[in-house]
């Protein structure tokens, strides 16, 4: 059911996101409310989905149209931690496949994978709009990283790591 | 040597250039305030945006006071105003720095747009991503309600600007404007067939004007100096300032904010030039959907609307993508390709199959396992695409990939014919590894 997933907390959340829209538009919310759900669940499932759908009152399949659009959902299991690297043109110029191969090496994992202890995901991403910062990493789809370097990398990825559970 | 940030980037040295204080300080909210007490004709604000020569910066150019007189003030339905700062288009990093150093000058531009159009409701809408940027134009946000400025009765005059600051999910497309529209009603970003414009139906069916972060933000210091001022600062036919992102092999990357018309030559000069012991090679002027041009093209080019086009390629978003003679340019198009076939929407046949075959020749090219007449067909696929989709996404695979390969002929070529061996490589031993190499950042040396 709806209110084991979508619980007080998660509701109020949601609810700023409707009230930022007209009345009778709670579908506009759809995708913060799903980001948000993504952002204590780490991942999307079905019941996830359902469970938007059932608190906007929406047809279910205009949940899964906006889930399955948008790059930022994620539909399958994932670490605590995303790391995107941008291999937009500005930084594969500036030598973003090196980057992605020495996350490979440092965290022994292929891109698109999870470390084996389920704190990190690596993944590419499409422009981050951090072009003149290049290469750019994006953590949690929210903190970036610019011009980084070996050294940077390693002090970026250490509280990842350490952080307590 | 131009002056820079005069415009967008006016005062964002201050450490605090975000906050209400700071902006008030240099003359943040005079315009705003003015046209609130003064009540100030709608046409005549809009007649000064015109003479500005302002146009939108967010990649079309199109005349922001035209745009803005195409909504009838005098609907009765409720009209709607979206700020689009989903800054994707690769190459293009200026709109960040706007949103999270001057946020309330941004803020101001939309209440004065929305105050002509007769929108009491506006959007900003950034993307996914720029959650840092969002707190801040929340706080931004916050801090001009509890001001009085924006809001419900700004000032007590009984006009109406409520602003809200929106978060997308990650796609590329949402930047085209009617995808956003359907993006802000919860919906796949997919574009809409014009007409109906935005203008006469938007979000929700009413009248919406959309337009790009650097153009509204650019209103209030229009406002302020005068539509003589701002056009003064440019050429003729591209009045004012733009903000150039010059990225790729530089020694200085960065965000320049200077007037239009600036040479290249300058501009380049500005980003430390040419990565230390190479020489340039090509050029993107605009984001990646533009068109490439060598470098001989751009020895005496000047940054604006007229000049680019007339060398072949447009001003677009103002990314600026700069590469060196050790860049293969069949591997830098793959690269691109990749990431349209990434982003195409779905929803048009031509672009949908076509970005897929696009990328794939070129995956092919790159590891050698390309047809004969590969080259053509890449071309024909490319081309096939231009003039046959609803949205300009068509235009953004066609544009790069037909103007690389007539530009760079031989390296298609040679690529196809030497299984997958770069033209490049053949002329300069370890081109791969300098153009797309992870160098030291000190120096950014690729000798």
């Amino acid at each position: 059911m709806s209110s084991q997933i979508i619980h007080e907390r998660l509701a109020s959340a949601i609810d700023q996101w409707v009230n930022k829209f007209p009345k009778g538009e709670q579908k506009s919310a759809t995708l913060m409310a799903l980001r948000l759900v993504q952002e204590e669940y780490r991942w999307l499932e079905q019941p996830h989905l359902d469970a938007v759908a059932e608190y906007l009152k929406l047809p279910k399949i205009d949940v899964y149209e906006v889930a399955s659009f948008y790059s930022m959902y994620q539909h399958q299991p994932v670490g605590k931690h995303l790391v995107k690297v941008c291999t937009s043109l500005s930084c594969c110029l500036n030598g973003a496949y090196g980057v992605v191969e020495y996350l490979e090496g440092k965290l022994n994992i292929q891109c698109g994978q999870t470390t084996k202890d389920g704190r990190i995901t690596l993944q590419e991403t499409e422009c981050l709009a951090a072009c003149a910062g290049a290469p750019a990493i994006c953590v949690d789809d929210k903190f970036y990283h610019e011009n980084v370097t070996a050294q940077t990398i390693e002090k970026m990825i250490r509280p990842l790591i350490e952080e307590g559970a | 040597m131009s002056q820079l940030n005069q415009v967008c980037y006016r005062g964002i040295e201050r450490e605090d250039s975000y906050t209400l204080a700071a902006y008030q300080a240099i003359g943040g909210y005079s315009a705003w305030r003015k046209i609130l007490e003064e009540k100030t004709d709608r046409n005549q604000i809009i007649e000064v945006i015109k003479a500005s020569g302002l146009k939108g910066r967010g990649g079309a150019g199109f005349s922001t006071g035209l745009k803005w007189s195409f909504v009838d003030k005098n609907n009765p339905k409720q009209k709607f105003l979206v700020c689009n700062s989903d800054e994707g288009e690769p190459g293009t990093c200026k709109d960040t720095l706007i949103l999270s150093k001057n946020p309330h000058q941004l803020l101001e531009g939309m209440a004065i747009c929305a105050y002509v159009m007769g929108a009491t409701k506006a959007y900003n809408y950034m993307r996914g991503e720029f959650f840092l940027q969002y707190q801040r134009c929340e706080q931004a946000l916050n801090d001009a309600i509890s001001a009085g400025l924006l809001g419900k009765n700004c000032l007590g005059t009984g006009v109406d600007v409520e602003i809200f600051n929106i978060l997308g999910a990650g796609s590329y497309i949402v930047g085209e404007e009617t995808a956003m529209l359907e993006s802000l009603e919860g919906k796949r970003a997919q574009p809409r067939y014009k007409p109906p414009f935005p203008a006469v139906s938007g979000l929700y069916g009413m009248p919406t004007i959309i337009n790009n972060t650097e153009t509204l933000a650019s209103v209030p210091v229009i406002l302020e100096k005068g539509a003589e001022w701002f056009a003064q600062l440019g050429t003729k036919g591209s009045g004012g300032t733009k903000i150039f992102c010059v990225s790729g092999h530089v020694n200085q990357p960065g965000v320049f904010e200077v007037p239009m018309g600036i040479a290249f030559s300058e501009l380049l000069e500005m980003a430390g030039g040419v990565r230390k012991g190479r020489k340039l090679k090509a050029v993107i002027p605009g984001g990646t959907s533009m068109r490439i041009l060598s470098a001989n093209k751009t020895l005496s080019m000047r940054m604006d609307y007229e000049d680019i086009a007339k060398m072949g390629s447009a001003l677009g978003s103002g990314g600026v993508i700069i590469m060196d003679d050790s860049t293969c340019m069949v591997q830098a198009l793959c690269h691109m390709m990749r990431f349209y076939e990434e982003e195409s929407c779905g929803q048009c046949t031509p672009c949908r199959e076509g970005s897929g075959w696009v990328y794939k020749i070129l995956k092919d090219m790159v590891s050698g396992k390309a047809r004969p007449d590969a080259v053509e067909q890449l071309y024909t696929v490319a081309k096939k695409i231009e003039g046959r989709t609803i949205c300009a996404f068509g235009e953004a695979i066609s544009w790069p990939v037909t103007s690389f390969i007539d530009t760079f002929r031989e390296e298609f070529d040679y690529i196809v014919a030497n299984q997958g061996k770069s033209w490049v490589e053949s002329q300069v031993a370890g081109a791969h590894a300098r153009a797309f190499g992870w160098h030291a950042k000190d120096n950014r040396d690729a000798s």
